[in-house]
């Protein structure tokens, strides 16, 4: 396994007595682009502020490059990229003045990178950041947090408020990133986006870590729909099993739920029967996620 | 300190600090320039002044000196109130802009997320604000003294630089309880209201202290007693240690408490 960018050990942060987050334990390695996965409110905004030291933890440590990021915070940030999930960008600089001032704090790493991103991207910098629409905001977002090329990026709901076709050449960097050794740490509630682009994802649920998973496993491990269309009648009786959950039924109708370990087993069973048709759907991230959180 | 941090500051009060300088500079000059007419008047404005109460002469510091010198009519009309006012407003404004401002409208988090020290945040914005309280002050002596040498009416120029350090002390000592509050709350209007009400209370105390002997043993508490009547360290030409060390050090004691306090805060 590489390098851990990211180590998270039972990190927890209480606003009061309310939780942000509870005994977070993951990590993000070298060179991977992790999603972060979650609905509004379920921590992801608080993970990625402790991260940055914007939010001091009520117990438990994180580490990125092996620093730790309340007492090394300073060194941490000279190799990270943040994009906040709303982004406030002095409203009254231009944009080209803005970029100017972030690539000051980082003399050394100043390069032509800005300006391709810029392009790709199509931003016109120079305009004023408050005649801004809400997507060149995100765009001058992710221009600041990316020109440097730092060796972590943390991108909080990147994609939001992108159009299609900028989003595929955002996807495009970040991939064209991860090829060059970057790692990528991005929060999202965007499933499509993280099955797209993500190598593994952590599910995070009411500020407590439901899973950390690859896609591919996630998947593997999951439920199946499947749908059988009988050429006769048959017992529903066949097909009670412990994990199997009947959705539908009709005459010669069968709609089951099923975990991918039990397919022998209804397939066993359909084997008796005279099959007309049958299906089997690989359901989406939407739908593995819904699974999580119905746990 | 950090460059790039300073001379953004700088460049978001080039406006800003164009009004205040010109507009204290200007009103200064104003003032000098109808004193000669003030000063031919200054028997009669002075047997009208003596049928007030003592302590009401006292209380806003009109003295025999207000209207037959510069120096005692600007510390009366100028120094003693609207300009004390104006610049006390400038020092709490941008104190609360420099953490709860930013804070407020969401920068904070973009400017913590690069690499910058919470400490060096502040003292270079306080740099910041030491050159622009500096340029609105020399801005206003500026503005006197040229309009004395063209109306050619005397100054007592080392007396002047003299209240300008005093002054100077004295909007420092606002600018720590401005940094305080402003690391305190997390919303800027908060934290323009706290140090103005304590000013505005301040001034009352001051005032009431002047008029009332029951009220004068809180004096102490009130930092225009420390400030003092500007036209006695003009013309005493001395400078007043006792009062510029509770100044400096309430400012000094604020401002240290400021970084304590937002290094160790949450921004949401």
């Amino acid at each position: 396994m590489a390098n851990a960018v990211i180590e998270i050990e039972n990190l927890t942060k209480y606003y009061g007595s309310s939780i942000g987050v509870q005994n977070l334990n993951f990590s993000v390695s070298e060179g991977e682009i992790f999603g972060f996965l979650g609905p509004n409110g379920a921590g992801k905004t608080t993970t990625i502020r402790l991260l940055l030291n914007l939010l001091y933890p009520t117990s438990g440590t994180a580490k990125i490059f092996d620093l730790d990021c309340v007492k090394d915070s300073l060194k941490v940030r000279e190799e990270l990229g943040y994009l906040a999930g709303d982004p406030n960008l002095y409203p009254t600089l231009s944009g080209k003045t803005f970029l100017d001032f972030i690539d000051s704090f980082r003399p050394e790493k100043k390069s032509k990178y800005r300006r391709e991103l810029t392009t790709r991207l199509n931003l016109d910098a120079k305009r004023k950041i408050k005649q801004y629409s809400r997507g060149n905001l995100q765009k001058l977002g992710i221009i600041q947090a990316l020109m440097h090329k730092p060796k972590l990026a943390i991108l909080d709901e990147p994609s939001s408020g992108l159009d299609p076709l900028v989003q595929l050449e955002f996807y495009k960097i970040l991939e064209e990133l991860k090829k060059e050794g970057k790692t990528i740490f991005l929060s999202s509630h965007n499933l499509s986006e993280v099955e797209k682009i993500c190598d593994r994802v952590a599910i995070i649920r009411q500020g407590k870590i439901v899973a950390v998973e690859s896609i591919e496993k996630i998947r593997h491990r999951s439920i199946r729909v499947a749908e059988v269309f009988f050429k006769a009648e048959f017992k529903k009786e066949d097909f009670k099993f412990d994990n199997v959950k009947i959705i539908e039924t009709g005459e010669h109708y069968l709609k089951l739920q099923l975990p991918s370990s039990m397919i022998n087993q209804v397939l066993a069973k359909l084997a008796k029967y005279e099959v007309h048709d049958l299906s089997f759907t690989t359901p989406d991230l939407e739908e593995i996620f819904l699974q999580y959180y119905e746990k | 300190m950090n460059f790039n941090l300073i001379k953004k500051v700088l460049r978001d009060y080039k406006f800003s600090i164009l009004l205040f300088g010109f507009g204290t500079a200007a009103y200064g000059a104003s003032m000098v320039a109808i004193f000669p007419s003030i000063q031919t008047s200054a028997n009669d404005l002075m047997s009208y002044m003596d049928k007030m109460p003592s302590a009401f002469r006292e209380a806003f510091g009109m003295s025999i000196n207000s209207f037959s010198t510069l120096e005692g009519y600007l510390s009366m009309e100028y120094f003693s109130m609207i300009w004390i006012f104006i610049l006390v407003a400038f020092t709490i404004a941008f104190a609360s802009q420099a953490i709860a401002g930013e804070i407020d409208k969401g920068t904070m988090e973009t400017l913590l997320s690069q690499p910058i020290s919470r400490t060096k945040i502040i003292l270079s914005k306080s740099l910041v604000w030491i050159f622009l309280i500096l340029l609105i002050i020399s801005g206003t002596f500026i503005g006197v003294f040229v309009t004395a040498i063209i109306a050619n009416i005397k100054v007592e120029y080392l007396g002047f630089l003299i209240f300008g350090g005093v002054a100077l002390t004295f909007f420092w000592s606002f600018y720590g309880l401005g940094m305080f509050f402003s690391s305190v709350f997390y919303d800027r209007s908060k934290a323009i209201f706290a140090p103005l009400a304590i000013f505005l209370a301040m001034y009352l105390l001051d005032i009431l202290s002047k008029l009332y002997d029951q009220v004068d043993k809180f004096h102490f508490l009130s930092l225009l007693k420390y400030y003092g009547n500007p036209v006695e360290v003009i013309q005493k030409k001395v400078v007043p240690w006792n009062e510029v060390e509770v100044l400096l050090t309430v400012g000094l004691v604020f401002f240290f408490l400021s970084i304590v306090i937002f290094r160790k805060k949450d921004i949401y």
